[in-house]
């Protein structure tokens, strides 16, 4: 019987000591967690929700949950240290505010950012690489709370894109409806708002907000509804607007088409934003080049539909 | 043997001689062409979850090639082999980020990259930033005309296939046989003879355990790992070392050289072993007699019915379905192999000895098989003492050792197949009469069974899928099989329904086709047409056993990064052990997975031919009828081999 107890004592002891090294340096207990002075966090990237995720991701979960965007609250002057992992694919974490990042996260090579939470107030994060479908929805809050003072509640960020009723694209050969679910499908409208509204803020940009597609109406010169009406019919038909020897009555045909041109152009390869003070964080919102993600058509369906968003009856 | 008699015996092999110096020339010509004036190609390469558009792209050598990247969906490397280009692309972008690894620098914004093929061959490009559970296969291939190294596959498929046939026609008794039928005793090396202290160590109780537990701790650790560690495959120990490096280190070692020696130290029945004998390391003789949970396992046995090879080849047949799944997620990995040491838990202790490992085991059916080639036995030493044995201690245990585990008879072994080489029937013998011994490959060549020959069919169709769906460049293909993810259930059926048709029926119905054609070129006689088919099935052991070496060397020379990242950082959780766990990922000298590819696949070729010859000998007496009676199967494994050849080097 000796044997036997020697046996089971060589099996269990190493059981034993790799658990006890495994829970000893499972993440939420990595030393430093709670240092004094300093706020630490762990975030996750996960591709699928299009989120940044303080739960810890695992082979058990990952398959089946849904995670949510973490808030991250912290006093003003707390000295902040945020341990960065991607659970699935390369992300990029950047928060302008505080000029953290941009920092490529792959999955496997964790990495730490820190930063001084200087000022009191309600900041953004991002993931700056497009990450898949709910990429653009990727950001989330830092809620920097005066010493004393009750942490503001930020609006929540919801992704419809990773919801399951987010529908197929319409039936349609209507190209302003299609515009508008390419508006949605495409994550536009997470940076030009909702029906194009704008307002969108991006730090340190010469704009201070994303361009509106409320008003591309009148960016092109287009006068009235009917003009606009006309030439929505025109890029509808594929009529080759450089090639009309019969203009039809739109004024300024020529000026219209120029800039429609234009617009293409921009959504093609993308634009840059540039800093407003030069010494400043790289503005976090860049439009994306969607040459190779939009074709030709879906690139004319976004602008009609940004056409047809004109409050004409506003004036 | 004087010199001067094994100078004319090796003289005696001409015929083989000429058909290499034929096929020699034939190569010669095939490097000789005319080189078509180089032009200029541009190659726009688009990326996404997971594949490359276009995913083969044909050149010309001396062409220069403008390449210009995009990606359709998250962030996605580019690898190409031979050519020193790695990128980065990023989808949004008009450019990509390039870097030249044989320099060590850091990526920089390109428009495009341009290089010129030089050398001929297939070079793949791979992903190289993680971008999902697929991602360790997302390949397409570049083809560099004339392609040679593809062509000299072929000649020297048509060589080995010829010389086999010369040698049969001019050598009939002998002709390239290097095994013997019925498992003859010559060219045999006695492992435990020579050392002493080799045989003292496993003899000794300690011998299996100290090679289990090792493992069990190992295997523990591993199903932590996959259920809390990284959800990605290449950043999880479990499935970089079970489904990289362990599968390849027993296609390629362990089985070729050992035969079944995994099972001596697998640790999937330990726990249920233990249960049922109540021991560790010594032995009590009452627990594999006992019908009592109490005092061993119910002891029960196996239905007769079910105590073929079907169950376990249709588990694997299954567990290969899903297979794309399973090695890419670390979680379902941990949950098989957990549900493993459940099940033979369970079984241990309802019935008797290793009837898990036998009749229910998925890899059993893998190892069973291909070990019949092994270089490694267990046989009796002189059959006369076992003959005249009457206390049979191997079978029914001695105080110092346990009858065989395994449910067989090791004074009668013949073959590897259901031996697990567990020592137990050596540590028993009162007359040491077994011995471990080392022998020539494809020493045991008889199937006799159905679902021994089916074995045979399923894992050599088996080969030919992977190499589709995860070597291959088809990202239709792998998002079928990858249906989790990507929800493609009609995809899924489709892959699903191939896979099981082709290795149960298709397979198996060409191969009674070429025994039936097989018996009329042999003139008939009294061999049925079953025994034609069975017997020369064998032929795919040989065959079957090199594809998978062929199969295994890109996955573990590819990915043999992520085994020492995952090694230095088990569980991805941003540990760094070794120092290995941040490095950048570098496939192993790819240049020369086609160099290895080629000869062992016409290695396996000439093995199956050779064996298929001493099969036919055995089978017929007119040299007529052997020939023609081998001559089908021998063009089936002769096309399967330019199949394989076509998609690793073609």
């Amino acid at each position: 019987m000796r044997r036997e107890h020697l046996a089971a004592f060589i099996l269990v002891i190493p059981i034993i000591v790799i658990g006890a090294v495994v829970v000893r340096y499972e993440p939420a207990q990595r030393p430093g967690h709670v240092r004094p002075g300093v706020m630490t966090f762990n975030l996750t990237g996960v591709a699928a929700d299009g989120v940044w995720t303080l739960s810890d991701v695992n082979g058990l979960n990952y398959w089946w949950r849904h995670f949510k965007p973490a808030t991250l609250y912290v006093t003003e002057g707390d000295w902040v240290e945020i341990n960065l992992r991607s659970a699935d694919l390369l992300h990029c974490f950047y928060i302008p505010a505080f000029s953290v990042g941009p920092v490529d996260i792959e999955p496997g090579h964790s990495k730490t950012v820190s930063f001084r939470a200087s000022s009191s107030g309600v900041f953004q994060y991002y993931c700056t690489s497009m990450c898949g479908n709910c990429h653009f929805y990727m950001r989330g809050w830092i809620v920097v709370t005066a010493p004393g003072e009750d942490p503001v509640e930020p609006p929540a960020i919801a992704c419809p894109l990773c919801l399951p009723d987010f529908g197929p694209p319409p039936e349609t050969d209507r190209l302003v409806e299609l515009g508008a679910y390419l508006y949605l499908q495409k994550g536009c409208v997470t940076c030009h708002g909702p029906e194009g509204r704008g307002g969108i803020e991006n730090p340190n940009s010469t704009k201070a907000t994303v361009p509106d597609h409320a008003t591309t109406a009148q960016k092109f010169f287009l006068a009235s509804p009917e003009d606009a009406e006309a030439f929505i019919e025109l890029v509808q038909n594929e009529v080759d607007l450089t090639a009309l020897k019969d203009p039809p009555e739109i004024e300024r045909l020529a000026v219209v088409t120029a800039r429609f041109a234009n617009a293409e152009e921009i959504i093609r390869i993308g634009r840059y934003s540039a800093k407003l003070e030069p010494d400043g964080p790289v503005p976090p919102l860049q439009m994306p080049a969607w040459k190779y993600l939009v074709d030709e058509r879906g690139i004319d369906a976004l602008l009609v539909y940004f056409v047809s968003l004109y409050p004409w009856e506003e004036g | 043997m004087p010199l001067g008699r094994r100078v004319r015996q090796i003289a005696d092999y001409w015929p083989a001689g000429l058909v290499a110096v034929g096929c020699g020339l034939a190569m010669l010509a095939l490097g000789v062409h005319d080189p078509a004036p180089a032009t200029t190609r541009e190659v726009s390469i688009v990326a996404r979850q997971y594949g490359f558009t276009p995913n083969r792209i044909l050149v010309d050598a001396g062409d220069v090639v403008e390449l210009r990247l995009a990606s359709l969906d998250v962030v996605h490397g580019f690898f190409l082999e031979g050519h020193d280009i790695e990128a980065e692309i990023r989808p949004g972008k008009l450019g990509f980020r390039l870097r030249r690894p044989s320099t060590g620098e850091d990526f920089h914004d390109v428009e495009e990259v341009s290089f010129v093929a030089r050398r001929p061959g297939k070079y793949r490009y791979r992903c190289s930033v993680t971008c999902g559970t697929l991602h360790p296969f997302m390949q397409g291939e570049l083809v560099v005309r004339p392609n040679i190294p593809y062509r000299a596959g072929v000649v020297g498929t048509w060589g080995v296939a010829l010389s086999a046939l010369v040698l049969m026609i001019v050598h009939p008794r002998r002709g390239g046989g290097w095994a013997e039928i019925g498992g003859g005793t010559s060219k045999r090396i006695d492992l435990l003879a020579g050392s002493a202290r080799f045989q003292r160590l496993v003899k000794s109780r300690w011998f299996q355990f100290a090679l289990v537990v090792p493992n069990v701790v190992i295997l523990l650790f591993f199903i932590v790992a996959g259920l809390l560690g990284s959800p990605i495959g290449n950043r999880n120990i479990i499935v970089t070392v079970v489904w990289i490096l362990w599968w390849f280190l027993l296609i390629t070692v362990l089985v070729p050289l050992g035969g079944r020696v995994w099972c001596l130290a697998c640790p999937l029945p330990f726990f249920g072993e233990w249960f049922s004998r109540r021991r560790l390391v010594t032995v009590q003789p009452g627990a594999d007699r006992s019908e009592s949970l109490r005092s061993g396992s119910l002891n029960r046995t196996w239905p007769r019915r079910l105590s073929g090879m079907w169950v376990q080849g249709f588990l694997f047949l299954l567990m290969c379905t899903m297979s794309t799944i399973l090695v890419t997620r670390p979680a379902l990995t941990a949950a098989v192999l957990g549900a493993m040491l459940a099940v033979a838990l369970v079984i241990h202790a309802v019935f008797r000895r290793r009837t898990f490992c036998r009749y229910l085991c998925p890899l059993n059916s893998w190892i069973s098989l291909y070990s019949m080639a092994a270089m490694t036995e267990i046989r009796s030493r002189d059959p006369a003492v076992c003959a005249s044995c009457e206390d049979h201690s191997c079978v029914l245990g001695t105080s110092a050792a346990w009858g065989c585990p395994w449910l067989v008879n090791p004074s009668k072994l013949s073959r590897n197949n259901y031996c697990g080489l567990c020592m137990e029937c050596i540590k028993a013998c009162p007359n040491d009469n077994l011995g471990l011994r080392a022998r020539p490959f494809c020493s045991d060549t008889v199937i006799h069974r159905y679902d021994e020959a089916w074995m045979a069919f399923i894992m050599i169709t088996l080969v030919i899928a992977y190499s589709i769906t995860l070597l291959g460049p088809w990202a239709t293909v792998k998002e079928w099989a990858n249906v989790t993810e990507m929800g493609n259930w009609g995809g899924f059926a489709i892959h699903s329904v191939a896979v099981w048709f082709a290795s149960l029926v298709a397979m198996p119905a060409l191969w009674y086709a070429a025994a039936l054609i097989g018996r009329a070129l042999g003139g008939g006689g009294d061999v049925r047409p079953k025994e034609i088919f069975v017997r020369y099935s064998y032929a795919l052991v040989p065959l079957g056993l090199a594809a998978w070496a062929a199969f295994s060397f890109p996955l573990i020379m590819v990915n043999f990064s992520h085994v020492t990242s995952s090694l230095s950082d088990p569980l991805g959780w941003g540990w760094d052990l070794f120092g290995t766990a941040n490095a950048v990922w570098r496939p192993l000298w790819p240049d020369w997975i086609p160099y290895l590819q080629i000869p062992l696949l016409l290695l396996g070729l000439a093995a199956a031919l050779s064996s298929g010859a001493a099969i036919a000998r055995s089978l017929y007496s007119s040299r007529r009828a052997a020939i023609g009676s081998l001559l089908p199967h021998g063009v089936v494994c002769s096309a399967i081999t330019l199949v394989l050849l076509r998609l690793y080097v073609g």
